[in-house]
């Protein structure tokens, strides 16, 4: 055990295999983080006194500037020394569960769209999260990926992941074979993510990706099982027609009965059928509520460029920064 | 001849160049005004990645980094050049009228 010293805040031990980042949400302390994966740069800090193996030293995290000034991503570097580096902690980083590594096996496998299967993981512990969080999904000696859980909180130990097939992707093809899938070792590591659901008294708009439907869908879940007031509605976008949910599907998987939450669902690059819509999520969200926006809460998950589109155009309306939640994936 | 729609913001001698200058309004968001090599460069105060105020942040040549998670920007294009800032600022141009410094705005 090494121990890590935040000048004029925080001190934690950290496991020899923890990143500065894990180490410190397991203990407790809020470390501003966001992917875990090297590329957010929300983790920087700067080592004043020790050493640390940097595991990812070419990250798109770091600027140039960030190098020039001896700036490390503390989601990527593990401490070797007793070290004392300077970061910000931040009240809002502070995890209401802090995260556990667990040994997991797969109990259930099933498709939810052409590309995207359901796999369910029992970690043998309590399954504690918020709506909206991630795991940390280890695959022993191949390698690790983060994925949102799409279930609720249980005391029945199960997580629940949606994983979209990414032709040549090590981890994710993984998943779409049965024999390699039987033979694999797993380690869970979670809760992490700051997109998690806020309760207040603002309207909610979830807005999913590809398989950015997981943390969406919890939230959606979690709306369904609060019998919450306020209103929902949850947009759903896809390339093609094939890749999205009808609203029979969508309601059957989130529990609403009573069609409690307002359902759209949109197609990019094809023309639309059925019900879906045609167009990108964030052109759907201001045609549809153009100018009332800022009263709402909005939560979003989805590749890189749906999520930088979707903030340049609430930043062009001032829609407020604290009221958008995402998690960012590379 | 057209007219451009001016606002002030201060006279030019408060603004350094070690750091930004803040100006606020009562009816629109607070801008951040920054000085290099005698010209003046303004964008608005509150940075795009979150609720940080880029006045607070230190200047580092033509570069505004923000004091919560060391994002930056160009302060004369308003481009993010350093993660987790990915959204460009809003920039503004500006003229210096007997040593009174106001920006251009659309708007009004």
């Amino acid at each position: 055990m090494n121990k890590v010293y935040i000048k004029s805040g925080s001190s934690f031990e950290a496991d020899g295999n923890d990143s500065i980042v894990r180490a410190a949400l397991r203990n407790g302390v809020g470390f501003p983080y966001e992917c875990s994966s090297g590329s957010c740069g929300t983790c920087k800090f700067t080592l004043i006194d020790g050493q640390v193996e940097d595991l990812y030293p070419g990250s798109s995290g770091l600027s140039e500037r960030d190098r020039r000034k001896g700036r490390k991503l503390a989601c990527q570097c593990r401490p070797l020394t007793n070290i004392t580096i300077k970061a910000l902690e931040s009240e809002d980083y502070v995890p209401l569960y802090k995260p556990q590594r667990n040994k997991a096996k797969i109990v259930s496998v099933k498709n939810i769209t052409h590309n995207i299967v359901s796999l369910t993981f029992d970690i043998g512990a309590p399954a504690k999260f918020l709506p909206g969080q991630y795991a940390l999904i280890e695959a022993v000696q191949l390698g690790e990926r983060a994925y949102s859980m799409s279930n609720l909180e249980n005391e029945d130990k199960l997580l629940e992941f949606f994983i979209k097939k990414v032709p040549g992707g090590k981890i994710s093809e993984l998943f779409f074979d049965p024999v390699k899938l039987e033979s694999t070792e797993f380690v869970v590591d979670g809760p992490y993510g700051v997109a998690y659901i806020r309760e207040n008294d603002r309207s909610r708009i979830c807005l999913a990706g590809g398989s950015g439907l997981a943390p969406m869908i919890s939230i959606a879940r979690h709306h369904i099982a609060e019998n919450s007031n306020a209103k929902l509605t949850f947009i759903f976008g896809g390339q093609k027609n094939k890749d999205t949910l009808s609203q029979e599907e969508f309601r059957s998987m989130v529990g609403d009965e009573d069609g409690v939450i307002d359902y759209i669902s949109v197609v990019s690059d094809e023309m639309p059928s059925g019900n879906n819509r045609k167009g990108y999520l964030h052109e759907v969200l201001i045609d549809e509520f153009g100018n009332d926006l800022k009263g709402f809460d909005i939560y979003c998950a989805g590749p890189p460029a749906m999520i930088n589109a979707l903030e340049s155009v609430l930043y062009s309306i001032s829609f407020p920064t604290n009221q958008l939640y995402f998690d960012r994936f590379f | 001849m057209l007219t451009e729609n001016l606002v002030f913001l201060c006279e030019i001698d408060e603004v350094s160049e070690e750091q930004g200058y803040l100006v606020e309004f009562p009816n629109r968001p607070a801008v951040a005004v920054f000085k290099r090599d005698g010209n003046f460069y303004i964008m608005d105060d509150k940075c795009s990645h979150g609720d940080a105020s880029l006045c607070e942040g230190e200047l580092d040549g033509d570069e505004i980094e923000c004091p919560f998670h060391a994002g930056a920007f160009n302060i004369i294009t308003g481009k993010p050049t350093a993660a987790p800032c990915s959204v460009p600022m809003r920039v503004y141009s500006n003229r210096v009228i007997e040593r009174k410094l106001y920006m251009v705005v659309d708007d009004e």
